[in-house]
């Protein structure tokens, strides 16, 4: 959670299990749709976000902490003293640790990335979920994305002749 | 809150197939029901070499396919063409120097164009495909990429 500092505004985001957030507006402000709330003054100095419990969003504001700009874990000078490679690599790694969840937390934190409108968490939870597509059978598909095959066996055969085009 | 990816809304999961090279997308309709027409209506078409086809007929006929039997009513918002000579099993380079082969590739941008609003365009590949004189005119496009393409100057002419 953010602490306050000297300057800087703070807005709370509350969970709809009661939790609340206190984040910098400008961590907040990552989420384009909050963006457009407090842009639009239709934001009071708390937000509910409903149908994001606390758990996840305490993890997309952490992520959020981590992307918005010229705050980063190093502090507010970050950008000015690390070249940007530099800040993108470490950027790099620390998302591909933040996204080692399980599965239900990464549909999640799509469905939160998606409403909140955070085009960088959107992407990489997208991202991840795809690699566990290609390459794969489809049966191990269906397991990695808890996905069951309703398909009679009459209709998947079906299916694989309409699709013979492609490489099935 | 969903324990199960297709329990997602369609645009959710459109934005997930758009991540997925096109051979892998169209797989996904075997998945469940579902996910049976997703493909056809997401917003991204990303094209890349299929490992294991060794006949480029095939390849061609497949992106044939791909363009047409998409939903013509859903919006075409990006369309890559990835051809990278290592992910193809045939001397693609040899295939693509055909001019008839050549234009058949130019056919697919201009109708990728067509399937629009198609806001980003990407075409990377190390074989020398020289696409012909037509301009990508398109009243939407904001992003075009081209790596390592061997263009006429005049194809970059956005003044029409």
């Amino acid at each position: 959670m953010a602490t306050r500092e000297a300057g800087k505004k703070m807005i709370m985001l509350k969970s709809p299990d009661g939790m609340e957030f206190e984040v910098e507006e400008a961590v907040a402000m990552e989420s384009q749709t909050i963006r457009k709330m407090i842009e639009d003054d239709c934001a009071d100095t708390a937000i509910l976000i409903p149908n994001i419990n606390s758990k996840i969003l305490s993890r997309v504001i952490e992520y959020c902490n981590k992307h918005v700009p010229t705050t980063g874990a190093t502090g507010a000078a970050a950008s000015d003293t690390v070249a940007p490679a530099a800040l993108a690599e470490d950027l790099k790694i620390w998302d591909a640790e933040f996204i080692k969840v399980n599965r239900a937390t990464r549909f999640d934190l799509i469905q939160a990335a998606s409403y909140l409108n955070i085009k960088g968490l959107l992407d990489l939870t997208s991202q991840t979920t795809i690699d566990t597509i290609s390459d794969n059978s489809l049966e191990e598909i269906r397991s990695f994305l808890s996905t069951k095959n309703d398909y009679l066996p009459e209709e998947e055969q079906t299916i694989r002749r309409e699709n013979q085009w492609a490489f099935q | 809150m969903a324990d199960c990816i297709s329990a997602l809304p369609d645009d959710l999961l459109h934005h997930v197939l758009s991540f997925l090279p096109a051979h892998d997308a169209v797989r996904t309709c075997r998945l469940a029901r579902r996910w049976r027409h997703l493909w056809k209506s997401a917003w991204a078409l990303r094209v890349t070499g299929v490992k294991g086809c060794i006949d480029p007929e095939r390849f061609f006929n497949f992106i044939d396919s791909l363009l047409l039997l998409r939903d013509p009513s859903a919006g075409l918002n990006s369309f890559e063409l990835d051809l990278d000579y290592d992910d193809f099993n045939f001397d693609l380079f040899e295939f693509l120097q055909m001019p008839a082969n050549e234009l058949h590739v130019n056919t697919w941008i201009q109708h990728a164009l067509t399937c629009g609003p198609l806001m980003r365009l990407v075409l990377c590949t190390e074989v020398p495909l020289e696409l012909p004189n037509d301009p990508f005119i398109s009243q939407h496009l904001t992003k075009l990429e081209l790596r390592k393409v061997d263009v006429r100057s005049s194809t970059l002419d956005f003044s029409g």
